[in-house]
């Protein structure tokens, strides 16, 4: 009895084992003819083309990309302003190579990339719809929007994150067993003491930038016109634009960036990582994310002075991400995407968009939809509930993989450590698409996971 | 499955027997002479480098024993002079060999690129600056006697009781690499401190004018209570320096059949460490494209004119950067056409390029750019003053940029006419620094 079991988890492994080598064979071939510098470099090439002026825009948006930031004052004029309270002193810090970030940076220490966001639930007071109406949320009062994990000196860090995982199996029709990692976030070294009760903390980890340019001339009416918020259609799939406060025109827009598609454009979304991630004040963000009980943080802070990340860099800096070059495509066969469609996942993941010149493919709607309760992190931002997503775009996520190396790590927190967990944890609205590809036969499987490799 | 696996590598090791018995076939037969002039040439640059630091460390000593007007002035008479002979080398960077490469055997040299060249630096870290608000800053090394905290992203403590090489190499990049504690910038600062002549990009009431750079006063040498520590630091940073150029040079040495040198030509005696002659040719087109357009004309000029930031110079402490730019190019053009100091090394890069017009044409108007700036850096106002938005200057420092690019961009076909395809995504950007 224990023979036979044994003899056909065997067989099931040596299929399994034999499809990997055939993938691995197949990337190794479509990725041969680039060579590791190219690979490495996959997106942080400027665009062909542009004239010296363009070319010196972007150029200088790469230095205070890139270059470190140091705490003011300073005789580094050009660059002092980090803090008082950051967790990076670079934008590149969190997007190596431009690609995504990481849960670990080292063993089990926490990367800098992997971000906790805290909030906590509305009360109904016209003072909370006040700051949800411009914030979109209800910063925890004590620690503000984001924990800071390093400060100024004299100026105290917020805290340091942990994640730890459990281990939860799920068995395909088959007999395939696939491990997932359901992550479990914990700060230690509170440096302002406990947080409320009932805060919502929500870990994010930096996502890849990735064709920015290109998403940013797909118009609001073209996102507006998958938006089916009821489901009119019966297709189990809603989806709804997040439509946010700008501070930067001063009125709702539609959001389409981030992971609740919180942030309208690539400049909004860099000033919001700027002010948070490294404590530039600049244009739209104009005050230090001190809280009232941050004394320190207040004091060190130059509130009023001056943008420490001026207009024109800003602008630089939005100007660089929007020109990056988007690397090819490899697709080298049509059947993965011919069943990524046939069992839905196309629905959400929008593969195209025509623009005044190209059309492009991104796969995403940029819409928010319910992803279940497994992925819920309870934490609303403007329209997008606690258990709504944005569809995040999946091209190049070949090369993402690439980047990342041996620290793959796919959601919005990293605990997918593969594109087929990634599948695997979809849940809500994309339960179907889910059930529908855990059904397939493996060859099946392996054809949209390549697929998912080489757009 | 097994026996595929034994098939598959057997298979593999069929192919790499092929190929390297291939390349000792090569090999033994003749050597790349575009390669053997390369290689010449950064054997003798490197023994000038160190040769030059080595004077450098002669004078430090002589300072520090004896700090006078008269004695520092050497010391930074020598810096200057070693500037001279590194900033040629500058132009065998970014093309995978033993001063920055990443990977790879040849990573045994150290490396040391970042150790010996690392910029900006912020000097705060190092000694008391002046800051935005005219105070003296504290907390430095310098004036730290015991641990120091090299603050940044997770600094490790670092005991600067004795600062010593091996302290300076620990704080280099500890925390972040921002946080530049080595190489010749260091030493630059410690002779010359801060060069406060940026009135024009933020407020700054301390100005020492156009032809002025850094007025460290001798008595940080002398009565100051960190005189000693100064001085401690000033030949810890200068043997770093030597150590690391004695590293490079052997990578270069000739008579070693062990090196980086006999593996770019092909005959070091460990035949896998060799480097393909189509690769090592590629490498170097590319680095210099990079090295050339990326590194010269976008980080070190355009954006020292675009922000417009005195801590943008390269050499923003001793108003030198108009050396810096000019011996850069110098060393790009060794390369190109196979010369060093005015004697001919040998089949140059250029040599095959049938139709050379546009880029000496391009050339030649980047040399009169270039000796337009260094005499103004002479007579009127150094770089920092010639890049201000409002000087007439500033206009000529855009147009050199913009040719140095283009000169960047010729490397496709100088590469071409040697066989070697380029596109313009090999020489498009300076690799992305190791986090």
């Amino acid at each position: 009895m224990l023979g036979k079991l044994n003899y056909k988890y065997l067989a099931v492994l040596i299929i399994l084992l034999l499809v990997i080598s055939l993938m691995e064979m197949v990337f190794a071939n479509d990725f041969s003819n680039l060579s590791t510098y190219e690979l490495n470099q996959s997106f942080t090439q400027v665009q062909p083309n542009l004239s010296n002026d363009k070319l010196d825009k972007f150029i200088l948006g790469k230095s205070f990309f890139r270059i470190p930031w140091v705490e003011a004052p300073s005789s580094t004029t050009a660059r002092d302003g980090l803090g008082p309270l950051f967790s990076a002193n670079t934008c590149i810090n969190c997007h190596a190579k431009n690609g995504r970030g990481k849960v670990f940076e080292v063993n089990n220490i926490v990367d800098k990339s992997h971000v906790i966001h805290l909030s906590i639930p509305s009360n109904g007071t016209d003072e909370h719809q006040g700051i949800i109406a411009k914030l979109g949320f209800i910063p925890e009062p004590n620690y503000g929007v984001q924990i800071s994990i390093n400060g100024v000196p004299g100026v105290p860090f917020e805290a340091k994150s942990l994640v730890h995982y459990s281990t939860k199996n799920i068995h395909y029709t088959d007999g395939t067993i696939i491990s997932l990692q359901q992550p479990i976030v914990k700060l230690e070294k509170l440096g302002y003491g406990d947080l409320l009760p009932n805060t919502i903390i929500s870990a994010r980890i930096a996502p890849a930038l990735v064709g920015l340019g290109l998403l940013e001339q797909i118009t609001d009416e073209q996102i507006l016109a998958n938006e089916d918020i009821n489901d009119a259609n019966h297709d189990g799939i809603s989806g709804k634009a997040n439509r946010v406060w700008s501070e930067q025109t001063n009125k709702i827009e539609i959001g389409r960036y981030a992971w609740k598609a919180s942030a309208p454009t690539v400049k909004y979304q860099s000033a919001n990582a700027a002010v948070n991630d490294m404590g530039l004040t600049n244009p739209i963000y104009e005050h230090q994310s001190c809280t009232l009980m941050q004394v320190e943080c207040i004091n060190s802070s130059k509130d009023g002075e001056k943008h420490e990340l001026t207009a024109q860099r800003l602008n630089a800096i939005s100007y660089y991400l929007t020109h990056l070059k988007l690397p090819k495509s490899i697709i080298s066969q049509y059947q993965g995407q011919r069943l990524f469609s046939k069992i839905g996942c196309s629905q959400c993941h929008v593969p195209s968009y025509l623009l005044p010149n190209i059309t492009i493919y991104p796969y995403s709607d940029f819409l928010l939809h319910d992803m279940g309760k497994d992925l819920a992190d309870g934490r609303s931002e403007f329209d997008a509930l606690g258990n709504e997503w944005r569809t995040p775009p999946l091209w190049r996520l070949g090369r993402v993989s690439l980047i990342l190396k041996d620290n793959k790590n796919f959601l919005h927190d990293g605990r997918a450590r593969n594109l087929e967990q990634a599948i695997i944890w979809h849940g809500g609205e994309s339960g179907k698409s889910k059930t529908l590809f855990m059904n397939l036969p493996v060859s099946s499987r392996g054809k949209i996971l390549q697929f998912l490799n080489e757009i | 499955m097994t026996i595929q696996k034994k098939l598959m590598i057997s298979f593999g090791l069929t192919v790499v027997m092929i190929i390297s018995a291939a390349s000792v076939f090569l090999s033994r037969d003749e050597i790349n002479p575009l390669l053997i002039t390369y290689a010449n040439i950064a054997t003798v640059n490197y023994m000038d480098a160190l040769n030059d630091a080595k004077k450098l460390g002669t004078k430090l000593k002589d300072f520090t024993n004896n700090p006078t007007i008269e004695t520092m002035g050497n010391a930074k008479a020598a810096w200057l002079n070693a500037r001279e002979s590194y900033g040629q080398t500058e132009a065998f960077r970014l093309s995978n060999g033993p001063i920055d490469v990443e990977e790879g055997w040849h990573t045994s040299y150290g490396a040391p690129e970042g150790r010996l060249n690392a910029w900006p630096l912020d000097e705060n870290m190092i000694d008391y600056i002046t800051n935005s608000k005219g105070r003296k800053t504290s907390g430095n090394i310098i004036d730290t006697p015991g641990m120091f905290n090299p603050g940044g992203e997770n600094p490790l403590l670092i005991d600067v009781s004795i600062i010593t090489s091996d302290v300076l190499a620990a704080l280099n990049g500890n925390g972040g690499y921002a946080n530049v504690a080595t190489g010749y910038h260091v030493i630059e600062f410690l002779l010359w401190g801060q060069d406060q002549d940026y009135a024009n990009f933020i407020k700054d009431n301390v100005t020492h004018g156009a032809l002025l750079a850094g007025q460290r006063a001798l008595t940080d040498y002398t009565i100051n209570a960190n005189a000693d520590r100064r001085k401690q630091y000033l030949n810890a940073a200068v043997s770093l320096i030597i150590a690391d150029l004695e590293s490079i040079t052997s990578a270069w040495a000739d008579g070693d059949s062990t090196n980086y040198k006999a593996a770019l030509l092909g005959k070091n005696s460990d035949v896998t460490k060799n480097i393909n002659a189509k690769v090592a040719l590629k490498q170097i087109f590319s680095g210099l494209g990079i090295f050339i357009k990326s590194e010269l004309a976008n980080e070190r000029i355009a954006i020292a004119v675009l922000t417009p930031s005195e801590e943008d110079e390269h050499s923003c402490f001793s108003d030198n950067t108009h050396r810096d730019i000019t011996q850069n190019f110098q060393g790009f053009k060794n390369l190109l056409f196979g010369t060093y100091n005015s004697f001919d090394y040998g089949v140059a890069l250029i040599d095959a390029m049938k139709d050379k017009t546009k880029l000496m044409g391009l050339i030649a108007s980047v040399n009169t750019k270039i000796n337009q700036m260094n005499t103004l850096a002479q007579v009127s106002r150094h770089f920092d003053y010639q890049i201000r938005p409002n000087d007439s200057q500033a206009r000529q420092i855009k147009k050199l940029k913009n040719e140095l690019r283009a000169i960047g961009d010729q490397m496709i076909y100088v590469a071409k006419s040697n066989g070697i395809d380029l596109t313009v995504g090999n020489i498009m950007d300076v690799g992305e620094i190791k986090l």
